[in-house]
């Protein structure tokens, strides 16, 4: 049996024959092969590197080819600040500059778009048997306030119109980052739009749950699977988003695990969740690792429960750490 | 309607537009502003403690921030005068360095302001000298630091650390907050104070400053 398999039957809401296992590795790829996080997420070669050795040490059963989402926000025209221990940051916001009419599709040629696509190509052909390699985008409302700065927030209730306008288009770009991806045989998208937590169920479904349609259409099309990633405390949308036409939802630590999973399941939903990252596998000792692992197992056990951190892991994590959640799921 | 009811109504709905027009009634009225601003103090502390139960959101929290902005800078001028704006203390607020969340800094910086205080928000992404600078400039009462990220919470740190350098630690309170801090960091770090959300902030400036 190929260590995706547990990962695919989590997804269709299946009893897994184990519990699945995604340790998200972004930047923390960089930690593990000793390169600083703004030359990792530059270098299609890094990317391979820091994924194979996330493989062998972490033992996945799924895997995010980049952790990143300005990838389209920079390729659209936002001005990125970048770091070495953090993925970069949105700091100029394109539609200050341009109007939205003037944006154009993000294409497979540009910006970083080549180094990550050339990367998922790579990773599917080498360990796309025995791993759930994920293509993650960037969310629409999150993409929305990366153009247009967190004025976005207040324009949903004064120019409603106007951030229907560019939701919109993010959608188009999400949908169109999934195609790229599928194409390459990527088997899993997450639309990650952790800005989801900031609004309410109400607004939710109004602008963010429209946005999705795109991006699912193309995932149903290639037959892959979909999820959405969500950050901070999103209680109040859980219902929401156990009721989105995708396989599944994955939440961090802000939230009660127990009635994520009691949500996910009243709609059969796949959930993802939720290793504490800052408490838990970036400053936690091995044995709380375990503990908290055993709890959100205990917890989410049973069809649908895929055991993942919170969200991105952050780039100094510990890796004995991340390994001893990995021993706990292998049985050893 | 009374025009002072409208406009803690229009700042309870979010709507700057209306917040101003009405301000400038009130201002042209020539109604005593301090009782206002007080209704207004009071409508804005609300607000807060149902955007942290989540019976608002981020959307209605910043209009509503928005237009009590807009009925402030209609005041602005006439405050002075009437002697209704007795400020509470001056505030310079950012963002930890390399830290590029700004919503909650937002939220604590417009709650201060409406509670009686002067506050000058740098921004995000401040290098710890420049606070330090700006709070030299204003006189500041109090610095405060915003990190959201445990890899920018340092940067609080290296806030209280230049001030003891140039032996200007006395002279400010430093607080601090922001999702992934924590009272005992804070302590540890030397701050003066830490506050889980917006109206505890408050709480925790008036503290300091021992005011009400
Ligand atoms: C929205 C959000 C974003 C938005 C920010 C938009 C913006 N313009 O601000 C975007 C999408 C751009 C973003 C980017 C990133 N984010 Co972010 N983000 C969040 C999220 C979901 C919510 C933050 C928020 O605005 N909350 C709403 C406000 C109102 O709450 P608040 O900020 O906590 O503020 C309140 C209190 O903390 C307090 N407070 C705040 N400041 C201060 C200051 C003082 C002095 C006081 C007294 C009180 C106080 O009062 C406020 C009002 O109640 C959090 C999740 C979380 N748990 O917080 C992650 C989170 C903060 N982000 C995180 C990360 C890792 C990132 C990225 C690196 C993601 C990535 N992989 O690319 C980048 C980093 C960018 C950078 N260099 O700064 C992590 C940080 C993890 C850690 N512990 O280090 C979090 C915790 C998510 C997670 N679980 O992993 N993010």
């Amino acid at each position: 049996m190929a260590n995706k398999d547990v990962l695919i039957q989590a997804l269709n809401y299946e009893e897994p024959a184990r519990v699945p296992w995604v340790p998200y590795v972004g930047v923390h790829g960089g930690y593990l092969i000793g390169k600083d996080a703004d030359e990792y997420l530059n270098s299609a070669e890094l990317l391979y590197q820091g994924a194979m050795k996330a493989i062998e040490e972490y033992r996945p059963d799924g895997l995010p080819i980049a952790f990143d989402l300005q990838l389209e926000a920079e390729v659209l025209g936002c001005d990125l600040a970048w770091v070495k221990d953090n993925p970069p940051a949105v700091k100029g916001h394109v539609l200050d500059k341009v109007s939205l009419s003037d944006l154009r599709l993000p294409t497979e040629g540009d910006g970083r778009m080549p180094l990550v696509l050339k990367t998922a190509e790579r990773l599917v052909q080498e360990v796309g048997k025995d791993i759930g390699l994920m293509g993650l985008v960037c969310g629409p409302f999150t993409l929305g306030l990366h153009l247009m700065g967190s004025k976005i927030v207040s324009k949903m209730v004064k120019k409603p119109d106007e951030v229907l306008e560019v939701m919109g288009f993010c959608a188009k770009v999400c949908a169109e980052m999934a195609r790229m991806y599928l194409d390459r045989g990527i088997e899993i998208i997450a639309v990650v739009d952790p800005m989801t937590s900031t609004i309410s169920p109400k607004f939710f479904d109004k602008f963010v749950v429209p946005s999705y349609d795109p991006a699912i259409e193309i995932i149903n099309k290639f037959k892959a699977y979909s999820l959405c990633f969500v950050c901070g405390n999103a209680t109040r949308i859980i219902p929401n988003l156990s009721r989105l036409n995708m396989h599944g939802f994955a939440v961090d630590e802000n939230l009660d695990f127990k009635y994520v999973a009691e949500e996910a399941r009243k709609n059969r939903k796949a959930f993802a969740g939720n290793l504490p990252l800052t408490t838990g596998l970036l400053f936690g000792e091995v044995e709380e690792n375990i503990q908290y692992a055993e709890e959100c197992i205990e917890i989410g056990k049973g069809p649908g429960f895929i055991l993942a951190p919170g969200c991105d892991m952050p780039y100094f994590c510990e890796p004995e750490n991340v390994k001893a959640v990995a021993g706990l799921v292998h049985g050893k | 309607m009374e025009c002072v009811e409208k406009l803690v109504q229009a700042v309870m709905e979010g709507d700057d537009e209306v917040a101003a027009e009405v301000a400038q009634e009130v201002v042209e009225k020539g109604e005593d502003l301090q009782p206002v601003v007080a209704k207004l103090t009071e409508a804005m502390r609300e607000l807060g403690k149902q955007f942290e139960t989540f019976e608002i959101f981020l959307p209605e929290m910043m209009c509503s921030s928005d237009a009590m902005t807009a009925a402030m800078d209609v005041f602005g001028p006439k405050l002075g005068a009437s002697g209704a704006a007795k400020k509470k203390g001056v505030v310079v607020i950012g963002g930890a360095p390399g830290d590029m969340h700004e919503i909650g800094k937002n939220i604590v910086t417009t709650v201060l302001q409406s509670d009686g205080y002067e506050v000058a928000d740098l921004g995000r992404d401040v290098a710890a000298l420049e606070f330090v600078k700006k709070a030299q400039e204003l006189k500041a009462d109090i610095i405060a630091v915003s990190a959201l990220m445990t890899t920018t919470m340092p940067g609080a740190k290296e806030v209280i650390r230049i001030l003891s350098e140039q032996g200007l630690r006395e002279k400010y309170k430093v607080i601090v907050g922001g999702a992934p801090t924590n009272g005992k960091w804070a302590k540890e770090i030397g701050a003066d104070g830490w506050a889980e959300n917006s109206t505890d902030a408050v709480t925790l400036c008036n503290n300091l400053m021992g005011v009400e």
